[in-house]
């Protein structure tokens, strides 16, 4: 009795926790379609954002596009960075925003000195809570009318040809070690934390925090205002395809195709076909014709054993 | 006993709730387990407020003071303002704005009392003993209140010092009692001087020029004349042209100046020119301070005329602009700023130059402009015209001819073909894009490209998508893109549920047939039916005949009826072939039960009949 309950509470939770999956929104970091904290829904929402894998039609019309490279974990290919370089080449706009993911190999594809730092920004004054959160007071972005950034788990920016446009203040430092506290071999500030680099016809724009677009972060300080300052009524990209989805997600995903493939027509007739002969099947018309054949039997020959009669009954209908 | 059942069955059902939710929690939270070292961040709301770094925060508060003792109160306020973005948790934030309010109220208030002591010095300088005097009133009134505020902020520094570690901050808060005793000092000192000085005397500053229309360069002498109660001899006069100084002019024992001054480069029709007087030394406290009349002078400079002209004002990339151009009077140079470039041409000796420009590959179509200038060269002033011109491309036109039906997991040829106008693009790159896969592929030199696509196993049946760009390679051709739809037939998918209703049909539908032939609720009606295989000789006649007669009647011979219960059951139906059949029955029970052979010629006459009989 208790493996059976078991066996039976595994494969109903495993359907129920398949329900939950398919019908509760993505939980990955950066996720367009997340709406909890570490979603992008809101700034999906806000900034207009299209987001989708990183094909040559995006890249279409670059004097009217912007590419957000968000913090990605898969490394890029020669193609697409060939294909960036020629976005950036004819005007486009290259939103690059990163701490400690991959965007490095794409600068160095791109032939431009300046790289991410990778290491952890903390501020022990200018701060939202704790100096993991460091505030940048932007005195370079006047005529965006910008004056605080919030940023999340940030890093700085490296490199000379580039034009800083928001530095973190001379008391934050590189926490190396991560021990949350400046020890004198960590590096102290200001370091870039926005910069823009030309490039071709077009422009490059890093920013060293990807998380001041997330649900969370999104509102705070002028971080909304600077990136529609970035952005300036070009229609947004986002990558998507850059990054590696949790089980869950991969879970969630799958469920989509899933819930996909059976709108099409195989899988709808097929379904039909199944459900048809499940009822065909399964419909008791067989029990009543027991009971009938066996009732009629017993009117004419009372004496006779009805469970005799039920038996033979059911094994000639099974030989059948 | 029920009771029982019951609350075992409860059990159970609890039992299998708690396994459930276990289960479900289990399966979701391992889902969700993912490594890693540093986090992209964290959630805000459930970040543990820190309180700030001690040594950075009394770094700060000291270079405040610092900036206060040095007098740099802009750089101090700079710091204040800054200060008050420091994160501090929610318990301390009264204690650390009220000590933030309270060094700023100092700050600013021994700023004022600073700005009025030099106003108060400097008025004293120009001889204003009434406004010297009110800006003195005034020093006092906000240092006064400086050493009120002062006390308090002492008391809130303790306040703090108690939250955040900063001993130290007491005793740079010293400084600023200093700083406010010397204040008290430079009051007091400029109070005994106001209080002790004797009557000050007007002066009056008046000048003249040589020349009133002057070329920039040239020199123009300025004269004047400088007195008080009597002329002042051996004073410093000061010399401005549009309130920049140029030149300074000592008075002779008359009270009289005069110098030549040069005028500047400056590209301007007129310019004001004046004088002023300060009182220095021993003037101070004597004298007051002039300023003399305002003399305008017109300016002389040639501006050049420059005449530039393109060859074509529609262009495309690559092409190759000719400008030329004549600027009068000639320079020996001048520049052209073309498509975000900057380059200098030389003029030749008639005033005469030219150049080629080409058009970027990369340009964007639109109207752009060409500034043609020349730089200030002594009495002649920089100048710059403006030329337009557009940029445009030529339309490019890009089809593709995709295959009418694609068959999933074989390969599919696309062919297409690439035209500038009617000119076929040559070595044009063509990107594919279907089935989320995508092609490069160059034309030939005829405009033709051939893409062999590779349809997946897993496409779904339907129409996709094909989209294709052109991106010729050379520049002045635009981009085109293109999109039209393959009919694509996925024959593993398509299969599948054929399949699978053949396999239904073979292992349900028989039984549901079978069930129909043994349970006659309503008379049967169907048309005759193939014979199934019989018993020999009677029994096959007796078995056909009773085939019919059920169709006639829609009554079903059961397997436990009798030949003679099935005769009785049927007989009153049979109207015209109630005979034929019962002679038939009674034959096939002799036979049957007594073995008698029946007549089989009679037998079939009979069955015959009853074929032969068409019931209403």
């Amino acid at each position: 009795m208790t493996r059976k309950i078991i066996v039976f509470s595994l494969l109903l939770s495993l359907t129920v926790s398949l329900l939950i999956i398919y019908l509760t929104p993505p939980i990955d970091d950066f996720h367009p379609e997340n709406t909890y904290w570490n979603g992008l829904s809101r700034a999906v929402e806000m900034l207009n954002i299209t987001f989708g894998k990183l094909e040559a039609t995006v890249l279409t019309y670059p004097g009217s596009k912007a590419l957000i490279i968000l913090s990605p974990s898969i490394p890029f290919t020669s193609s697409e960075i060939e294909a960036i370089k020629n976005f950036l080449q004819n005007g486009g706009l290259l939103i690059v925003a990163d701490d400690f993911g991959l965007s490095n190999t794409l600068l160095e594809g791109l032939g431009i000195t300046a790289r991410f730092n990778n290491s952890l920004l903390r501020d022990p004054l200018f701060m939202e809570k704790s100096s993991s959160l460091p505030k940048i007071t932007v005195k370079e972005l006047k005529a965006w009318n910008i004056s605080t950034i919030t940023f999340n788990y940030a890093t700085v920016i490296d490199g000379l040809q580039l034009k800083p446009l928001a530095s973190s203040s001379s008391f934050s430092y590189l926490d190396l070690n991560l021990n949350g506290k400046w020890d004198p071999e960590e590096p102290k500030g200001p370091f870039p934390v926005i910069a823009e680099i030309p490039y071709g016809s077009g422009l490059i724009i890093m920013l060293s925090d990807p998380s001041i677009m997330i649900n969370s972060m999104i509102n705070m300080e002028d971080n909304q205002k600077l990136l529609k300052n970035i952005i300036n009524e070009r229609k947004v990209f986002l990558d998507i395809s850059h990054w590696s989805t949790t089980p869950y997600t991969a879970v969630k995903e799958s469920l989509n195709v899933i819930a996909k493939f059976s709108l099409t027509i195989e899988a709808k007739y097929s379904i039909l076909i199944i459900v048809t002969a499940f009822i065909i099947k399964y419909t008791p018309i067989i029990k009543h014709r027991i009971i009938d054949e066996v009732d009629e039997a017993l009117r004419k020959h009372p004496d006779w054993s009805r469970e005799i009669l039920q038996k033979l009954v059911k094994e000639r209908i099974g030989k059948q | 006993m029920a009771g029982i059942v019951n609350r075992a069955w409860r059990s159970c059902r609890l039992q299998a709730f708690k396994s459930l939710l276990v289960f479900t929690v289990l399966i979701i939270l391992a889902l969700q387990l993912v490594a890693s070292t540093i986090p992209h961040h964290v959630d805000i709301r459930e970040v543990a407020d820190e309180i700030p770094y001690a040594p950075d925060l009394l770094f700060i508060y000291s270079s405040i003071i610092d900036f206060v003792r040095a007098e740099d109160y802009s750089n101090a306020i700079e710091k204040l303002r800054e200060v008050i973005n420091v994160y501090v948790p929610e318990n301390i934030k009264y204690v650390f704005s009220r000590f933030n309010e309270l060094l700023n109220s100092e700050v600013q208030l021994l700023n004022e009392t600073n700005l009025n002591i030099n106003y108060a010095y400097k008025f004293y300088v120009l001889g204003f003993i009434d406004d010297s005097r009110r800006c003195l009133d005034e020093a006092s009134l906000t240092l006064a209140k400086a050493n009120l505020t002062h006390n308090e902020l002492e008391a809130a520094c303790i306040q703090l010092s108690k939250r955040i570690p900063l001993r130290q901050l007491l005793d740079k808060l010293g400084n600023l009692k200093s700083i406010i005793n010397s204040y008290w000092i430079e009051i007091r000192d400029l109070w005994y001087r106001l209080t002790y000085i004797g009557e000050i005397y007007e002066t009056r500053l008046t000048i003249q020029v040589d020349k009133y229309r002057v070329w920039v360069g040239s020199t123009i002498r300025v004269s004047g004349y400088l007195e008080s109660i009597h002329p002042l001899g051996n004073r410093n006069i000061s010399i401005y042209i549009e309130d920049k100084h140029i030149a300074t002019a000592v008075t002779n024992s008359e009270g009289y100046f005069s110098r030549e001054i040069t005028i500047p480069y400056i590209y301007r029709e007129e310019v004001k020119l004046y004088a002023s007087f300060t009182p220095l030394g021993s003037d101070i406290g004597r004298f007051k301070s002039s300023t003399s009349n305002i003399v305008k002078i017109k300016l002389l400079y040639t501006t050049p005329i420059i005449k530039a002209f393109i060859d074509r004002s529609y262009v495309k990339p690559l092409d190759k602009i000719y400008l030329v151009g004549l600027i009068e009077p000639r320079v020996p140079e001048v520049y052209v700023k073309a498509f975000n470039k900057h380059s200098t041409i030389n003029v030749n000796s008639t005033g005469w130059f030219n150049t080629t420009l080409t058009v970027p590959d990369s340009i964007d179509e639109g109207t752009y402009t060409i500034i043609v200038g020349s730089y200030s060269l002594n009495t002649i002033a920089p100048s710059e015209t403006a030329l337009k011109l557009t940029v445009y491309r030529l339309p490019s036109i890009l089809t593709i001819k995709p295959p009418l039906i694609a068959l999933s997991g074989f390969k599919t040829r696309l062919t297409g073909l690439a035209l500038g106008g009617e000119t076929p693009l040559g070595e044009a790159n063509i990107t594919l894009e279907i089935y989320g896969q995508t092609y490069l592929v160059a034309t030939d030199s005829q405009g033709l490209f051939v893409i062999d696509i590779q349809t997946p196993h897993t496409v779904n049946t339907g129409f996709h998508i094909v989209k294709a760009i052109l991106n010729p390679k050379e520049p002045w051709y635009r981009i085109a893109i293109v999109e039209e739809s393959i009919f694509t037939l996925n024959p593993y998918m398509a299969s599948a549920p054929i399949i699978l209703a053949l396999i239904l049909l073979k292992t349900t539908i028989p039984k549901r047939r079978w069930e129909a032939e043994i349970t006659p609720s309503t008379p049967i009606r169907e048309p005759i039916k193939e014979a199934k295989p019989l018993p020999v000789g009677i029994a096959r006649i007796y078995f056909e005949a009773v085939d019919i007669i059920m169709r006639i009647t829609g009554i079903e011979m059961k397997p436990y009826n009798t030949i003679r219960e099935y005769l009785t059951i049927v007989g009153e139906f049979l109207d015209g072939i109630t005979d034929q059949f019962r002679e038939l029955s009674y034959m096939a029970e002799a036979y049957l039960y007594g073995g008698i052979e029946p007549d089989m010629d009679k037998a079939m006459n009979l069955l015959k009949d009853i074929k032969g009989f068409k019931h209403d």
